[in-house]
């Protein structure tokens, strides 16, 4: 508890007016508490940290954190990031986005910056609606899901954001749930410390604007939920039937220098040529 | 502004490449863009060059709104960074026009005209977009709009929008159209110490001290980059002088009036005219862009003729130079307007005019420039 | 093929004092040059790839940086600019330009059939018309200065591709303010190394040519004279609406 509360201490705005805008029940909170752990495990200065939001409920987090935090414009983070860190590399940048802002509107930035390996994580809080705006179909909305604007069930297909991503470049990509909050810590610690474009998607439950629209009873459930149907990748490959099942884990590790870095290298080569004839 | 005459390196240049020139000579370190007719040679140029400038970076992006939102990261990270783009890319980024505007983030913008709505005339001038360089993201905002009619004025005018935007802390957009963006005309390279250049203020106190949008005496508060130890928060959302959103109407006011009041304290600095023969003029022509070329050849000819014509030249085009053009218009018995579009600076005019003296438009939408005897059969 | 017709007729009046000869040139020194130059307007056309556009460029870097006049240079662009017509226009002036696009030819090289038929009626009624004798088979005009620039280039400079450069070095003969020192500065200059020699040798061909071929260089319109026939056709708006 001693340790929880240093961290809240150290890593959450003292002037920032508490509690949260976040319904009861909802998971971005507990993303909140993983991304703190995991910039504190790896020992990162927070004047070196960027937390790059997009706008929907999980652009809120931006504001809590006692980072460099910048809110942006629906589904524009990423480009904003990947700004920053083009003219700062030394900078750890981190865009926070949920599934509308990612991968609806954002979806064009997300596939280019995964596809040049810019050295920005990507954190998206997956809830499969738009839950700001007050419930309606994303492009994670699985199909058959009730929402606002599918009031007879979502006909069109869900982006598969790891399988996405993976087949635009990323140098990494995983997902997580906040049940395993201890493995998404990990897996946040690990995205953040490997060079190129990275993404953890993060599954989040909001209750109040998909659960209780898609038959589940209380916030409770969908944490239940979570923890009934997702499991390690390793033993999901292994399964026969993988209905209703999803994966969690690293899915791509790849070995690629960030586009920040690429540049870097490029400028010094030439100016390596420069001197050499000069 | 120009230093002792010596051995000048002279160039033959696009208005384009003229533009590089002036952003380069400004301190600009940093272009993201999107290709777009007639506005690319821009970002080649840029290109070639950012690679062998100290800390330069380049970047080409997937779209114009993602351009925006890569000059909007740059210029928090403390660095004067630009983009360029014609009319169907400008429409793109209005969005993020309206993110810099209300995060009060440097930035400067060149809009290189094309003739025609949508993708319209992509090799042909035109001057349709002054209302949205104004009113095109949504919201009342304050943003300073700029123009230059020839080669050597889109090197000055490209430092004059760098040294606006770091001063007033807005974006800044610069308006050619295709004539002076693809004319060649002999520059002489800027060098050093050419151009007085202003680099936004930092803050002075301590971290803990420091308010981002807090009111100063100039109503611009000083801007640290992103990493230098004062964190805080940027947010499209309407803001409190911490930086956090506020829906409280004393401090949502409050913003709005100061964003408004920054810029127009300082009407006399940022409102860029060039007075030709006005003094006694009874017929003023007011231009902007490469039709005061062709004006300038008309007000000269009908002089000759015995008209006593007069030009006024907009450099700046928003905030409206009222200061400038109201006297002439008590003064003198017809002003006429020519542009390339079907009436839209012409609006700002007549509004100003307020029924005073006769305001005659030449409006031309044919892809073609306005011609000098064009404007003199109005005038003379 | 036939030969260059050398019968045509030089575009100038015979008894024109040449600038050129009178002025001395100017001395070099890239600050104003010794002509006065009210408003001299040249279109270089022909087809794309040609080298039209950096023909243009060329010309008008020269003239502005080398000779220290005031220059313009405006082109086509677009899709036309490939494989159709490529043009390249040029005001030149001692004083500032302000108009930046050209009103009524004083020269117009025609490297095309295209060309010469399509612009030969911007020409001014004294202005002279230059065109490459082979690929403008059919003049517009029989008042016509001809030079076969590419089999020139083909045969004599072993590049077909300087063609632009030949007729560059029969424009420098035959611009009254023009100097060919300060051509060849401006084409060394901006040329890679690689490929400067065959262009020196290609501008050199078209001046001497020219020189041989083409009498003497064009009389400067006479700033005085009046031309009525001109004033009468200047009616910019209907010009440019085809521009």
């Amino acid at each position: 508890m001693a340790e929880i509360t240093q961290l809240i201490h150290q890593y959450l705005r003292h002037n920032k007016k508490f509690p949260l805008v976040f319904c009861p029940g909802c998971g971005h909170g507990i993303v909140l508490g993983s991304l703190v752990r995991s910039v504190h495990a790896l020992g990162l200065p927070k004047d070196d940290v960027v937390i790059v939001a997009g706008i929907g409920c999980s652009g809120r987090i931006a504001a809590y954190v006692d980072f460099n935090t910048v809110h942006t414009t629906h589904g524009r983070a990423l480009t904003v990031a990947t700004g920053i860190k083009m003219a700062n590399p030394k900078l750890t940048v981190i865009a926070v986005m949920g599934d509308g802002d990612a991968f609806s509107i954002g979806g064009n930035h997300l596939i280019h910056a995964a596809r040049r390996n810019i050295g920005v994580t990507a954190l998206v809080l997956n809830n499969f609606i738009y839950g700001m705006t007050g419930g309606q179909c994303s492009s994670t909305t699985p199909e058959g899901a009730y929402s606002h604007t599918c009031p007879q069930g979502q006909l069109e297909s869900a982006f598969d954001i790891v399988e996405l991503t993976r087949a635009a470049g990323a140098a990494g990509v995983s997902r997580g749930t906040v049940y395993h909050v201890k493995e998404l810590d990990a897996l946040l610690a690990e995205a953040i410390s490997r060079p190129g474009f990275n993404l953890v998607e993060a599954l989040t439950p909001c209750f109040t604007q998909y659960g209780r629209g898609n038959g589940f009873k209380s916030a409770v459930e969908m944490f239940k939920w979570l923890k009934a149907s997702c499991l390690p990748v390793e033993r999901y490959e292994k399964l026969e039937d993988r209905t209703g099942k999803l994966p969690i884990g690293t899915f791509v590790r790849r070995d690629v220098a960030g586009l920040e870095t690429r540049w870097a290298n490029m400028r010094q080569a030439l100016a390596a040529k420069k001197g050499g004839a000069a | 502004m120009t230093a002792p005459r010596k051995k000048r390196r002279e160039a033959f240049l696009l208005g384009n490449e003229a533009v590089v020139e002036g952003a380069l000579a400004a301190g600009c370190t940093f272009y993201a863009g999107y290709p777009i007719t007639p506005s690319t040679e821009i970002m080649e140029c840029m290109a070639k060059r950012l690679p062998h400038v100290p800390d330069g970076a380049f970047i080409q992006m997937e779209d114009e709104i993602a351009s925006m939102g890569a000059v909007i990261g740059a210029s928090l990270a403390g660095r004067k960074a630009m983009t360029a783009t014609s009319g169907p890319g400008f429409s793109l980024m209005q969005e993020q026009i309206g993110y810099a505007a209300m995060t009060e983030t440097p930035l400067v913008l060149v809009n290189v005209m094309r003739g025609g709505a949508s993708t319209g005339l992509p090799t042909s001038p035109g001057q349709g977009d002054v209302q949205q360089a104004r009113w095109g993201a949504h919201g009342d905002h304050p943003i300073i709009v700029l123009s230059a009619a020839d080669v050597p004025e889109c090197v000055e005018m490209t430092v004059t929008a760098f040294n606006f935007a770091e001063k007033y802390r807005s974006p800044v957009i610069l308006l050619l159209d295709e004539i002076t963006a693809h004319t060649r005309e002999k520059i002489e390279l800027p060098e050093p110490g050419d151009f007085e250049v202003f680099s936004r203020l930092t803050p002075t106190m301590p971290p803990e001290w420091y308010k981002p949008y807090e009111e100063t005496m100039r109503g611009v508060p000083p801007m640290p980059p992103i990493g230098s130890g004062y964190r805080f928060h940027v947010t499209g959302l309407t803001h409190d002088p911490l930086g956090f959103p506020t829906s409280r109407p004393e401090e949502v006011r409050a913003l709005t009036e100061r964003q408004f009041r920054k810029i127009d304290r300082f009407f006399e600095d940022i409102q860029i005219v060039e007075h030709v023969e006005t003094a006694d003029a009874e017929v003023v022509v007011i231009a902007y862009g490469c039709v005061a070329r062709s004006a300038r050849l008309a007000v000269k000819q009908a002089r000759e003729a015995g008209v006593r014509a007069g030009l006024l030249v907009l450099k700046t085009l928003y905030p409206f130079p009222r200061r400038h053009v109201e006297p002439l218009l008590r003064n003198c018995r017809l002003a006429v307007v020519p542009e390339l579009n079907m009436g839209q600076l012409s609006r700002e005019v007549k509004r100003v005019n307020e029924g005073y003296t006769t305001v005659r438009t030449i409006n031309r939408i044919d892809g073609q420039i306005i011609t000098p005897s064009q404007i003199l059969k109005e005038i003379a | 093929m036939t030969g260059a017709p050398k019968d045509k007729t030089l575009a100038k009046p015979a008894k024109a004092a040449t600038a050129k000869a009178a002025n001395g040139n100017g001395n070099g020194n890239g600050n104003g040059n010794g002509q006065t130059l009210a408003r001299y307007e040249i279109r270089l056309s022909g087809l794309g790839g040609q080298g039209i556009l950096t023909m243009g460029k060329l010309l008008g870097q020269a003239l502005a940086i080398g000779h220290g006049y005031y220059v313009t240079q405006t082109q086509s662009y677009g899709p036309e600019a490939r494989g159709g017509a490529s043009r390249a226009d040029l005001v030149v002036s001692s004083e500032p330009i302000s108009y930046p696009k050209t009103e009524y030819l004083d020269l117009l090289v025609a490297l095309s059939q295209e060309a010469a038929a399509s612009y030969y009626s911007y020409l001014k009624p004294r202005g002279a018309l230059l065109i490459d004798a082979d690929l403008v088979r059919q003049s517009p005009s029989s008042v016509a200065l001809a030079l076969p620039f590419t089999r020139l280039a083909r045969e004599k400079v072993g590049v077909p591709q300087a063609t632009n450069v030949v007729a560059l070095g029969a424009v420098a003969y035959l611009l009254p303010f023009a100097r060919i020192e300060a051509m060849r500065k401006s084409l060394k200059e901006s040329l890679p190394e690689k490929i400067r020699e065959a262009n020196i040798k290609a501008l050199n061909l078209g001046y001497q040519e020219a020189k041989k071929r083409l009498g003497e260089p064009i009389a400067l319109p006479d700033p005085d004279g009046g031309d009525e026939v001109y004033a009468a056709r200047m009616d910019l708006t209907e010009i440019m609406t085809e521009d």
